[in-house]
């Protein structure tokens, strides 16, 4: 690893991931810096949908036209990351009907192709929907993998030359003068410092950014919003159902991989709690009551798991209160802003427009340092998504070869289904052996919840209880330390345990007991 | 049908301490919805010893006397038919074998309504820490120093109750 780059981006979200690669793509030399792991906040703490911006249309058509550009973008070049589900827009008795026709004008002058269509039609389409809908409205909503995309993002920005740094934070800026020149980042493991430097410094850490920005001696007027999610046992639905009315709590249901989640709250939380999201039983119990409106059948469906993520919302600068929020994306360039060289913060934006913040970020770096190259993230496909991926031999595979494929595209190619590698380590999500070693030595794992980011290991319906020791033994191996595989097992379990324990109840609490009578021991 | 002691439960403790009723004479029949988890000796012996085995059968009613004892079992097999028996023996177990139902708020036994002890504050169901002893394991039905199930703070006489399904201090 070298000392000195063009570009240091801090954090490993989809931002930081999307920078990276840009970067790493126009030529920069790169370096990510995450203190966790990637995808480790909000950008892995969010829906997984790949908005068609129509929820934004009636209130912020700018917002709305950037996700729809993004959205048939990702479509195309992320597409081993995405599921083209489609989106409904439903309207309950209880809505104002009137809203749809503004909304409908409104998606289609962001240039959303929305279709209002007949409430029996779109019970056709999608028979699990409340029946009760007096209206429904047909967009191109999607279904995205958070940690895949992200994943994906990185190991493109790696096969480019930029060098990425897990487990690291930053505890200083090297500032000469007002120029930003580098930073000192600490191993939060071991503790180890080092100073590395660069001509431009990224600050794309999500609600963390603002704690970066101090540390830069610039100031961003950030509002932690905590968004709470459920995640259900399966798919209770095959298209993404919103409410069609103004944006609030619980409108949103997606379906992913083998199960479906339903969210948002929205609340303000101190900085303090970010780093310890707790979903609490009443936002449980709003998110369910809500989400019943939109799919019954969620009401007798288990669920398996709550967790929150904290948009970073952006205090307006030009209002000095700090209650207007800007919307949409954040490029703050600090040299014009606040005098200080070297330093851009990317910030606010979404899941769905992260590629746009990385391509406005990256222009941004390359005005300043004269360089002339194009942005390509648009047209060349992520690693595994490329167009040729379709044509291989699907028919022939095990169903762990074709799990594998529908998360990794093309990648499967590269891992090595020999006959010992077969066997399935997680058979809720079918994860192979092959699999894991692959996303050990190619993803940068180093536990079992980087794991889980890579594989899904341990995110169905069992919750890693029939999966973990298997799991735990496999990487330990791979990793070459078999002995730390204890440990793996009780951190994982540790981990999981966070999101069961704010729905431990009904089915629920018996996977929670009988997880217990398992390893309860395994803390000795 | 009549016997000395009906089990409902499908433990293999709860085949062994059948057996120790068949062998001082008694008559017993367990209901085991779940069939028998655990030693297939256990299970083997007690058939062995004449005991009768309701596999994959649960109880669906329950017929009370005015003096508050249990009259009658009717399971979803027999239908109609009624299994009567001197003792009854609840030791359905915890959650995880469907002893305990609970929903958002509340814990209930579903066979016999008999009162639970649990914490009225779900957010204090469970602990933050995996490997810490969990509330919810505590939870249970309530028995008098005889070990008879309580239901609406009174002992049902002819009912008792064993295994992880009693409450703990």
């Amino acid at each position: 690893m070298r000392t000195e780059y063009d570009v240091i981006i801090i954090g490993g979200g989809a931002t930081g991931a999307g920078t990276a690669r840009d970067c790493a793509m126009r030529g920069l030399k790169t370096l990510l810096v995450e203190r966790a792991d990637i995808a480790d906040g909000a950008s892995g703490r969010n829906h997984g949908l790949l908005h068609s911006g129509a929820r934004y249309a009636v209130n912020d058509r700018e917002s709305a036209a950037e996700c729809i550009g993004e959205n048939l973008i990702l479509r195309r070049i992320a597409a081993a990351c995405v599921e083209e589900t489609e989106g409904l827009f439903i309207t309950l008795p209880e809505d104002d009907l009137e809203y749809q026709a503004k909304f409908v004008e409104c998606c289609k002058a962001a240039g959303i192709k929305a279709e209002a269509i007949d409430p029996k039609l779109a019970l056709k389409l999608e028979p699990e929907i409340n029946p009760e809908i007096i209206g429904a409205v047909k967009v191109p909503d999607a279904s995205v993998d958070p940690f895949r995309l992200v994943a994906a993002n990185v190991l493109d920005a790696k096969l480019h030359g930029a060098d990425i740094l897990t487990g690291w934070e930053v505890v200083e800026f090297i500032k000469e003068m007002v120029t930003i020149t580098g930073v000192r980042i600490r191993n939060v493991k071991t503790g180890e410092t080092k100073a590395i430097r660069a001509h431009y410094t990224v600050n794309a850490a999500g609600i963390w950014g603002a704690h970066i920005a101090e540390l830069a001696g610039v100031h961003i007027g950030m509002l932690p919003s905590k968004g709470a999610l459920l995640v259900f046992g399966h798919r209770a639905a095959k298209m993404v159902i919103n409410r069609c009315r103004k944006p609030a709590n619980a409108d949103i249901l997606v379906p992913g991989d083998v199960v479906s989640v339903i969210g948002t709250t929205s609340d303000k939380v101190p900085f303090e709690e970010c780093d310890d999201m707790k979903v609490t039983r009443r936002e449980v119990e709003i998110l369910l009551t809500e989400g019943c409106k939109l799919v019954p059948s969620l009401a007798t469906t288990r669920i398996i798991r709550a967790y929150a993520g904290v948009r970073p919302l952006v205090a307006d600068d030009s209002d000095p209160s700090g209650r207007n929020v800007s919307r949409g994306i954040v490029l703050l360039d600090h040299s014009k802003r606040d005098g200080i060289r070297g330093f851009i913060s990317i910030t606010g934006g979404k899941l769905t427009t992260y590629r746009l913040m990385a391509e406005m970020t990256t222009d941004l770096i390359c005005k300043k340092l004269g360089l002339e190259k194009p942005c390509e993230t648009a047209i060349k496909p992520l690693p595994g998504s490329e167009p040729e991926a379709a044509n291989l031999p699907h028919k022939t595979w095990t169903v762990g070869q074709k799990a594998a494929f529908n998360r990794h595209g093309g990648c499967v190619t590269q891992m090595d289904f020999a006959q010992n590698n077969t066997e399935e380590i997680c058979e809720c999500e079918h994860v192979t052996r092959a699999e894991i070693a692959y996303a050990v030595h190619n993803l940068g794992v180093k536990t079992l919840d980087d794991l889980r980011r890579r594989t899904r290991v341990g995110m169905g319906t069992c919750q890693s209880s029939f999966c973990v020791l298997k799991a735990a033994k496999v990487l330990a191996e791979e990793l070459g330390t078999p002995d730390a595989a204890q440990q793996l097992v009780r951190d994982f379990l540790r981990e999981r345990w966070k999101g069961i324990k704010p729905v431990c109840w009904g089915d629920q609490m018996r996977e929670a007991e009988h997880m217990r009578n398992l390893y309860k021991e395994a803390a000795k | 049908m009549k016997y000395d002691v009906i089990i409902i439960g499908g433990d293999q403790r709860d085949a062994e301490f059948g057996l120790q009723y068949l062998k001082a004479g008694k008559t017993v029949c367990l209901i085991a919805e779940g069939g028998i988890i655990g030693s297939p000796q256990a299970r083997a012996a007690y058939a062995k010893a004449g005991g009768i085995i309701l596999m994959a059968d649960k109880v669906e009613k329950v017929d009370v006397n005015p003096d508050g004892t249990v009259d009658s079992l009717r399971t979803a097999n027999l239908g109609a038919t009624p299994l009567k028996a001197d003792l009854y023996i609840l030791a359905s177990g915890r959650f995880v074998a469907g002893g305990l139902k609970s929903d958002m708020t509340h814990v209930w036994e579903p066979i016999f309504g008999a009162d639970v002890q649990f914490a009225e504050d779900p957010e204090s169901w469970c602990k933050e820490d995996f490997f810490a002893p969990q509330p919810f394991e505590s939870f249970g039905v309530k028995t008098d120093n005889d070990g008879h199930v309580l239901k609406e703070g009174k002992p049902i006489a002819n009912l008792i109750a064993m295994g992880s399904i009693i409450a703990k201090q």
